[in-house]
């Protein structure tokens, strides 16, 4: 059995051990051969499971896509890949990995850290200021949320007296005070790593002042391994029949909808916006866990990150020609014909515009939740939506409705073609909820 | 068989493709023309498979979609559709043959944007899924606020995101009814949407919303500021096909939607509906008449006669008789496509001049009767259209709901009536101060229509008279399924 925790180990240690005399184009190389390896190695891992870990068709394909999404933001990026971020990366990977596999607390809370002390260093490896700055707040914040957690979790074990999520499911839902203590302690940690509204205090800082390849990678595997952590721990415990649970899904989830819009609505910045954005869908990505609809959930995750994939693929281009702030964006279409027309799709998958991927989830999150009677959340999101399709808007404005004299015309083809495959999800979304909803169905 | 109804939508997002790249090698005016000719015989090959008598829905495409939801993807096709989709192929082939005394940069985008919309309107008036219906609808906006934005005049930037914003912000409200009706249904289309039993309260919330998308985009008073700047800003097509298609497409989801699937409301509401009406065809008839703008002028001429579509529809709740209800029902649709033609001629035309003379206000322009006749006469005879002269297309739909509205009451029926006075004075003075009188100097320079201009204005008026005259070929078209669709309309829904 070929596991690809094994493998990242591994090559962490040869990374390492290679590179006092290596050269780092052929670093660069082995490090994508690593990743490329280990990715494949996700798929020929067999099931498992034992008192810490499990193996299932969920793990392998969390596993399958944060390693894949870290070999496309590194293959696409031509320059220098530094050994230490290599290393940081792999690191962060494997922890990633263990915090997705994990059924018991002792596992989650060392994936967890695994995942999360690398991603802190991954943030300052430009000594600048704003990045330091922004990596100084994320360690901070993110090691307080840590401490949530390792708090919660100790309440939780003084109920159940044991590690294991499945002992949880004893417990009874009209339980005392120490539980209901330990699931706000824990689910507030989570919700810091997944910056949501009041704990995303990190989040515009960091997409802003942080190198931008590393915010690509931030933006999608953190965020994927900790939702998938959250879908195996509701799947397994019954701690979302607990009340505090559901209130505090939905305050939290409507708070960072309507603070994600109106935040965003200023920003010039943007990769600013595009964070205050993402602290908007996160919210809406938890609204479906209210009435433990796992896969739609999952799904929304899966479909936003989608569009973050492709939009941060031109975000990353644009931030290599110093174009940062939307003014900046001013006339690009005359210029950039085939990536404005992609960053257009992007902005308007986003803004949930059919018949992009973008629509199909969050038609699929409202319908469950209409379905399920909460009618009033779904008229707050709605109407936050609407917003949002504002700045969304002004981003297309920018770049199509004014024109700044004579330029070049430019044709990037890449951007493009990837840009349809939001198009493709979206028209055909059948295939995508399908193998989602089967593979989440599929957790023990 | 063939689906001849996916080939028709599918023609024009290939042909909005095929624009784009066949644009670099030859001129794309004649590309987009050969694809909207194409079509137009497509749907005459339609035509002849479609049975007028039957109100039933036919040539039926259902294929499945999204299962998880229940989502199916349906076309399909009744006297109704028939009619709009008609006037969307024509109008288009119109705009398309128009475009070439326009001039842009990137006429290829341009052209494309107008095939794309054609058929994303046509999808609209073809489509029995609730979900695809919302697809199509939303469909329209980002090409028309693209349209807005890149090809529009000065101010084209705050239009084009208050168009936006507002269609938007009303489509996300209709979302939430269809889901709502979608999953009590346990299906999106609307036949099995409308075999569900709602209570009133569920219907009177659903119809709220609903009514927010469709009002937004008739639009009704008082959700219409949006209308004059979109229309101002926007460019001569844009103008043309916001006029004719985009208002008839609100008008349409009320006829569609929430008459046949929510009837106890729409009767409900119905009062409240005609009110709103009134104030449209009057209030902003006023309104218009202190525009100096001469867009912005034939823009509130816009929301006032699209007032007597919502009028004639709502008015079949106060009828006695099925035949009567549904007399005020054919009134609307004819109202409809004589506005089309009427309003929207109007923008060609003056898009035609505001290619010339870069100017809408109307005190710049003056003896344009004398210096460019054959143009003046064309433009009169779209001014009466949109007044309502007998003859002309305009009168027929207006007399159908001016009668329908006497019926129920006399008082009603004079308002209704005053409306026709109103609109003869604002666009009568409109014309004289800006076609009568000594040519100014500006003015002076301008030259007649050429013979190409003075051929599509010409089809234009053929349309116009031949409906005016003969609404008979509109009434055979889509008499049955207004028929049924007003016996629906008044079948209570309430705890069957």
């Amino acid at each position: 059995m070929i596991l690809p925790e094994y493998l990242l180990i591994l090559s962490i240690l040869g990374l390492i051990l290679v590179s006092g005399w290596a050269s780092t184009s052929k670093m660069r190389t082995l490090f994508l051969s690593v990743l490329f390896l280990s990715f494949c190695s996700t798929f020929l891992a067999g099931s498992y499971l034992n008192e810490l870990f499990v193996i299932d068709g969920f793990v392998k394909l969390c596993q399958g896509l944060m390693i894949g999404v870290t070999f496309w933001i590194y293959i696409t990026d031509q320059s220098d890949i530094a050994q230490s971020e290599m290393i940081l990366l792999l690191l962060a990977l494997l922890g990633a990995s263990l915090l997705i596999m994990a059924t018991s607390w002792v596992g989650f809370f060392v994936g967890l850290e695994l995942m999360a002390l690398p991603t802190y260093a991954l943030c300052c490896l430009d000594k600048e200021a704003a990045s330091s700055e922004a990596a100084l707040k994320y360690f901070v914040m993110g090691v307080i949320a840590s401490i949530f957690i390792l708090y919660g979790i100790s309440f939780i074990y003084i109920v159940t007296g044991s590690l294991q999520y499945m002992d949880m499911l004893a417990l009874n839902t009209s339980a005392g005070l120490y539980s209901q203590i330990g699931a706000v302690l824990l689910f507030s940690g989570l919700f810091f790593k997944l910056g949501l509204a009041p704990f995303h205090h990190w989040v515009p800082d960091v997409y802003q002042g942080v190198r931008v390849r590393v915010v690509y990678w931030i933006s999608i595997v953190p965020k994927l391994a900790v939702m998938g952590a959250l879908v195996r721990i509701l799947a397994m415990t019954n701690l979302q029949e607990l009340l505090v649970v559901k209130q505090m899904l939905l305050i939290v989830g409507g708070l960072s909808i309507a603070y994600g819009v109106l935040m965003a609505i200023r920003q010039q910045h943007i990769r600013r916006l595009i964070a205050y954005a993402s602290i908007m869908h996160m919210g809406v990505a938890i609204l479906p866990l209210v009435i433990n609809d796992l896969s739609s959930a999952f799904i929304y995750l899966s479909g936003y990150l989608l569009i973050t994939l492709v939009a941060f693929y031109i975000i990353t281009n644009l931030s290599s020609r110093g174009v940062e702030s939307v003014d900046a964006l001013t006339g690009y279409a005359k210029q950039y014909p085939y990536e404005s027309f992609a960053f257009l799709l992007c902005m308007a998958a986003m803004a949930g515009i059919p018949p992009l991927v973008g629509f199909m989830i969050k038609l699929n999150v409202f319908y469950v939740l209409l379905s399920s009677g909460y009618i009033l959340t779904t008229l707050w999101a709605i109407l936050f939506i609407a917003i949002s399709a504002y700045y969304y808007i002004k981003v297309i404005q920018k770049m199509y409705f004014h024109t700044k004299g004579e330029v070049v015309l430019e044709r990037q083809y890449k951007p493009f073609v990837l840009s349809l495959i939001l198009l493709g999800v979206g028209i055909m979304p059948q295939p995508f909820m399908m193998s989602l909803s089967k593979v989440i169905g599929g957790i023990v | 068989m063939i689906p001849m109804l996916s080939l028709l939508l599918g023609s024009g997002i290939l042909g909005s493709i095929a624009v784009i790249y066949l644009g670099q090698y030859i001129k794309s005016r004649h590309v987009a023309l050969v694809c909207c000719t194409l079509t137009l015989l497509l749907w005459a090959f339609i035509t002849q498979q479609m049975d007028f008598q039957d109100p039933s829905i036919q040539l039926i495409e259902s294929y499945s979609w999204i299962d998880v939801l229940n989502i199916r993807f349906i076309l399909g096709i009744d006297g109704l559709s028939y009619v709009f989709v008609t006037l969307t192929l024509l109008v288009n082939f119109i705009v398309i043959l128009s475009t070439y005394w326009l001039e842009y940069e990137d006429m290829g985008f341009y052209l494309a944007l107008f095939l794309f919309m054609q058929s994303m309107v046509a999808g609209v008036f073809l489509t029995f899924d609730a979900i695809a219906f919302y697809l199509f609808w939303e469909g329209m906006l980002i090409p028309m606020y693209l349209c807005i934005g890149m090809f529009g005049s000065s101010q084209r930037s705050k239009a084009a995101m208050k168009f936006f914003l507002y269609t938007f912000i009303g489509s996300l409200c209709m979302l939430v009814g269809l889901i709502y009706m979608g999953f009590s249904a346990q299906s999106f289309s609307f036949m099995a949407m409308q075999d569900l039993a709602l209570s009133l309260t569920e219907q009177k919330w659903l119809f709220l919303a609903l009514l927010f998308a469709f009002a937004v985009k008739v639009p009704m008073f008082p959700l219409h500021t949006w209308l004059p700047d979109a229309h101002t800003e926007a460019p001569q097509s844009g103008s043309v096909i916001l006029a004719a298609l985009m208002l008839k497409v609100g008008a349409y989801g009320l006829m569609r939607l929430s008459l046949p699937l929510l009837p106890d409301a729409s009767h409900y509401f119905a009062n409240f509906m005609i009110g709103l009406s009134l104030v449209a065809i009057i209030y902003v008839g006023i309104v218009a008449y202190s525009q100096r703008d001469i867009k912005r002028l034939i823009a509130y001429s816009s929301v006032a006669h699209m007032g007597f579509v919502t009028l004639g529809i709502f008015l079949a709740f106060g009828a006695s008789t099925i035949e009567s209800a549904s007399f005020g029902y054919m009134g609307a649709v004819i109202q409809m496509v004589a506005h089309a033609f009427g309003s929207g001629a109007l923008f060609l035309a003056f898009g035609w001049l505001y290619q010339r003379y870069p100017i809408r206000e109307v005190e710049h322009y003056r003896g344009l009767a004398t210096q460019i006749p054959k143009f003046s006469m064309f433009f009169l005879l779209y001014v009466f259209s949109t007044i309502g002269v007998p003859l002309t297309a305009g009168f027929v739909g207006e007399w159908m709901v001016i009668v329908s509205a006497i019926a129920m009451s006399p008082l009603l029926g004079g308002l209704c009536a005053l409306t026709i006075v109103i609109s003869s004075i604002y666009l009568l003075s409109m014309f004289r101060s800006v076609f009568f009188g000594e040519p100014n100097q500006a003015v002076s320079s301008l030259k007649d229509i050429d013979g190409y201009a003075y051929g599509v204005l010409l089809l234009v008026a053929i349309l116009i008279l031949f409906i005016g005259v003969y609404p008979q070929l509109i009434i055979d078209a889509c008499g049955a399924s207004i028929r049924q669709l007003t016996e629906v309309a008044m079948i209570s829904k309430v705890g069957i």
